[in-house]
């Protein structure tokens, strides 16, 4: 797609338009999921995505533009100084440069995928999907803390996922099923103390656990069968089916 | 421009300056925040409403270049428009987790004289960069409705369903007339 000899990506009307679309950051849903992939894959789509982003950015260059603040600057270092101090990493999982962003994904979900062992194809496209919804720098703000539950059948069923200081949200892979007169329940069981209700999952939709869930990273989550309406008990009554830890990426 | 020296008067390029940076240099941050943050402040009020917002937003922004600096490559655009990009989409996903998005729009409709009467006057042109009156010169080019939707689109940080509400046409309109207006934009520049 880009002419190497002159160095300028070539005339493509559907390329130049994606690209476009997607230094622009109006893409959503598939498309920029299928966009963002492709600049991880395809470096002549990137050379055209960093062509329009340099072109684009001339509308943000302004005349007369005022002194920047002093106390920012400080701020900024203040932050820095505060990362470097508390040994924080790079915010690898939630910054913004796309292609390492996807590189990141994938290879968190090759992770995921060698824990799993022989996970079926279709669970596989359902969560590479799942893994790439947040990967562009344009909308995008990727998983920080997840979990990857199986379901009865011992595939990947469901991922919690939380962004940032958001409530984990669980959702489906596919459309995982229970067996007859079975419910799946989510459980949190930290250290030393009994599994503790997150609730039911609804079927084939995502379910947001409460925001605490956050403070415990490390800890594991579980899903466990259980009749209509959940464990009469509150404690798990029917048989485990999955178990992962609530974890960062 | 800031008292600050920039690249075009002979400062460090910046692509030295990121490289520097990526080794932990201090100095080179300050350089670029001085030769950038002015502008970068300007663009994300441009889309959040809000200056203090807009500060944020620089200041997150330039977190994740001080982290970033290595990975930088110049296949994701010129150093300059990275640090824009990295800055337009913290505010982007800022004003969308915002209630104020709404309100924000309201007061800054879109249209393609609002666009046009932004531009900049010709004394402000001559002391914009020849980049920018080239793509200035191509916009005008452009259909006005196509060149006011661009560039709505990039200083509001508009998605298309935004950019329908505001200008009261169908999605697929919207969506078409962009399209149409990048690839004529994508010949003009050429």
């Amino acid at each position: 797609m880009t002419d190497r000899t002159t160095g300028r990506p070539s005339d493509n009307a559907h390329d130049v338009a994606l690209a476009g679309e997607y230094a622009l950051g109006l893409l959503e849903g598939s498309r920029q999921r299928q966009a963002a992939l492709r600049l991880a894959t395809d470096p002549e789509f990137a050379d055209l995505v960093g062509w329009w982003r340099t072109q684009l950015d001339g509308l943000a260059r302004t005349p007369a533009v005022e002194a920047a603040p002093e106390d920012l600057l400080l701020r900024i270092d203040a932050t820095l100084d505060a990362r470097a101090d508390a040994g924080t990493p790079a915010e690898a999982s939630r910054l913004t440069s796309d292609r390492g962003h996807v590189a990141a994904a994938l290879a968190w979900w090759r992770r995921l995928a060698a824990g799993f062992g022989l996970v079926a194809a279709g669970a596989v496209a359902a969560l590479l999907v799942i893994l790439l919804r947040p990967v562009a720098d344009d909308q995008a703000t990727a998983i920080d803390r997840f979990a990857l539950l199986s379901g009865a059948d011992g595939q990947p069923a469901f991922l919690v996922e939380a962004v940032a200081d958001s409530a984990p949200v669980v959702r489906p892979i596919g459309r995982p099923v229970a067996p007859e007169d079975a419910v799946f329940e989510i459980w949190l069981i930290e250290p030393e103390q009994a599994p503790r209700s997150l609730g039911v999952l609804p079927v084939g939709a995502a379910y947001s656990l409460p925001e605490e869930v956050n403070e415990s990273v490390g800890s594991t989550l579980a899903i466990s069968l259980e009749p209509p309406g959940g464990s009469p008990t509150g404690a798990p009554t029917g048989p485990v089916v999955s178990t992962a830890v609530f974890t960062q990426p | 421009m800031t008292a600050h020296e920039t690249e075009a008067e002979g400062g460090a390029p910046d692509e030295e300056l990121l490289a520097k940076l990526a080794g932990g240099n201090r100095a080179a941050l300050r350089d670029l925040y001085h030769r950038h943050a002015g502008r970068l402040i300007r663009l994300a009020s441009g889309i959040v409403g809000d200056r203090t917002m807009a500060e944020d937003c620089v200041h997150d922004a330039f977190v994740i270049v001080c982290e970033r600096a290595g990975s930088f490559e110049p296949s994701m655009g010129a150093p300059r428009a990275w640090l824009s990009t990295i800055v337009r989409n913290r505010a982007i996903d800022a004003i969308r987790k915002s209630s104020r998005r709404r309100a924000i729009l309201k007061a800054n409709p879109v249209s393609a004289e609002d666009e046009i009467d932004n531009a900049p006057s010709p004394e402000e042109r001559a002391s914009l960069s020849q980049d920018r009156t080239r793509l200035d010169a191509c916009l005008e080019e452009l259909r006005a409705d196509q060149s006011a939707l661009i560039v709505a689109v990039y200083s509001k940080g508009l998605s298309h369903r935004e950019a329908a509400r505001l200008t009261g046409e169908p999605v697929g309109t919207i969506k078409s007339r962009i399209r149409r207006g990048l690839i004529a934009l994508r010949e003009c520049l050429s």
